[in-house]
């Protein structure tokens, strides 16, 4: 029996379904009884979503050619750069650093526009859910430890109060 | 010759044998019945783990539980929960909030008739002997007899009838919640006051009591529009029950629930019109902060809640089906 150190550390390859069945079949098992590995799962493959949806961005077809001119060329006497050729000195880590700062807006904003659309983000959504989970508590069979769980995730104080 | 009759005779006896232990062993829908209420007889503390895994909003805790005949308090571990506790007690539900020193006291009625409404859309199967926490236990699958339904599958305690493990699994046949407990300690000393409101908390009571029943007309008069009812229900529901409740900017809902035992589904109908996003009780219309806003901007979640306006009236619908069964339940309000 794996420990969940063990589990977590194969949890990215079984997300994009790299293992085989007995592996498969042993991480199964595992999140069938393991709470917090299978919210690690969850939060690996919402990652991972977040990640398809991010259109990749080429490099400039000249951007080897460009990297190989700038090192063969012969230095000048270094002269006062502005403030961001300090920063970013040469050319390819000034890319690198755009393309990241691109990366980290499109994400910004996707985040938000999942976030908007998102029924979760709704308080108001959220009390309907709560309202119908509430008066399930007596229903046969009833989960009362999950519906507390839910009752103290949503506005149950509210809905309560 | 003798030996023939000698045969047919141990043949005659085993059959015997066989029918006797067959109508000795409780049937599985039997077990089911006595499982349900069979924590309510024990005292005990005990540990469990519980998840759900709601594709919005996965969540799960480590409970620590105390349960004597009648009452019995659940004690949330989990961070985010932040010291949550529940008590049952009787009809009451509480909830007690550390954070605020609140208690919120709401009334869950218990509905005669709901196990049997189970027992006629189910079917209850054993499946197998499975042992959790070193105890013996039996798989019992409660499946619908319809496809598309949501399924349970629970372990009872061979000893004790009481229900070791819980899983749900909704319409789409994806584990949704999960729990099970990890020790159990028989007869403890438990004190009076683990099932009491501390003294200096706030008690707070429910504003629409989620455990009144109205009828059709006096509900009408309440929500100021007449309450309409679906045509089309899916196979085995039932009509639960009429509750009034307000949302969080004051307007007033009706709330039709439907149940078929172990599934519900909830019809909220209300003006599609807030007045805004007021977060107290009793504001009238206008009164709201925030400006106007249409309730449309609830949103649909597949499988759980649908939206649908018809008129100046907003319909949502909740419960584990599939979309298609809500968009015909919804579509069937006239």
């Amino acid at each position: 029996m794996k420990s969940c150190k063990d589990i977590q550390s194969q949890l990215a390859g079984f997300a994009v379904g790299a293992f085989q069945e007995p592996e498969c079949a042993e991480i199964e098992r595992h999140l069938r009884d393991c709470p917090a590995c299978h919210r690690e799962l969850r939060a690996l493959q919402r990652t991972g979503a977040l990640l398809d949806a991010t259109e990749p961005e080429d490099a400039p077809a000249d951007l080897w050619l460009s990297i190989r001119r700038d090192i063969e060329a012969p230095k000048p006497v270094p002269a006062r750069a502005p403030w961001w050729e300090m920063l970013f000195p040469a050319r390819w880590p000034r890319l690198a650093y755009a393309g990241l700062a691109a990366t980290a807006v499109i994400a910004v904003a996707l985040l938000m526009t999942v976030s908007r659309l998102s029924p979760v983000g709704d308080d108001e959504t959220q009390d309907f859910i709560v309202r119908h989970g509430l008066l399930a508590w007596n229903d046969p069979l009833s989960d009362k430890a999950a519906l507390g769980v839910m009752l103290g995730r949503g506005e149950a104080g509210r809905e309560m109060q | 010759m003798m030996r023939a009759a000698l045969f047919i005779g141990m043949e005659a006896l085993a059959l015997a044998v066989s029918a006797a232990s067959d109508t000795a062993a409780p049937n599985p829908a039997e077990r089911l019945r006595a499982a349900q209420g069979a924590e309510e007889r024990f005292s005990l503390r005990a540990t469990l783990n519980t998840a759900t895994f709601s594709r919005q909003t996965p969540a799960s805790s480590q409970v620590v539980v105390s349960r004597k005949p009648g009452c019995c308090r659940w004690e949330y571990q989990a961070p985010a929960l932040k010291g949550l506790v529940m008590i049952e007690k009787g009809d009451a539900v509480i909830r007690l909030d550390p954070a605020q020193k609140t208690a919120s006291v709401g009334c869950a009625r218990r509905e005669a008739g709901a196990f049997d409404l189970l027992l006629k859309n189910y079917t209850v199967t054993a499946d197998r002997a499975e042992p959790i926490i070193g105890r013996a236990a039996d798989v019992l699958v409660i499946k619908h007899r319809e496809p598309g339904r949501p399924a349970k599958k629970v372990w009872v305690d061979r000893a004790t009838s009481l229900i070791l493990r819980t899983e749900y699994y909704d319409c789409d046949g994806r584990l949704a919640t999960l729990t099970f407990y990890t020790d159990i300690e028989w007869n403890p000393p438990l004190a009076d006051s683990l099932f009491e409101i501390p003294d200096d908390w706030k008690k707070i009571a429910v504003g629409d009591d989620p455990g009144k029943h109205w009828d059709r007309e006096g509900l009408s008069k309440e929500v100021a529009f007449a309450v309409r009812e679906p045509a089309y229900l899916p196979a085995g529901f039932a009509l639960d029950g009429f509750h009034l409740y307000h949302c969080r900017c004051g307007v007033a809902s009706a709330h039709l629930r439907y149940v078929d035992g172990l599934n519900s589904v909830s019809v909220f109908e209300r003006y599609a019109q807030c007045p805004g996003r007021g977060r107290g009780r009793g504001f009238g219309w206008g009164k709201g902060r925030g400006g106007g806003r249409n309730c449309e901007l609830l949103a649909n979640q597949p499988g759980r809640m649908l939206v649908r306006q018809a008129g100046d009236l907003s319909f949502i619908l909740i419960g584990d089906l599939p979309e298609t069964e809500l968009s015909k339940i919804a579509g069937s309000i006239k």
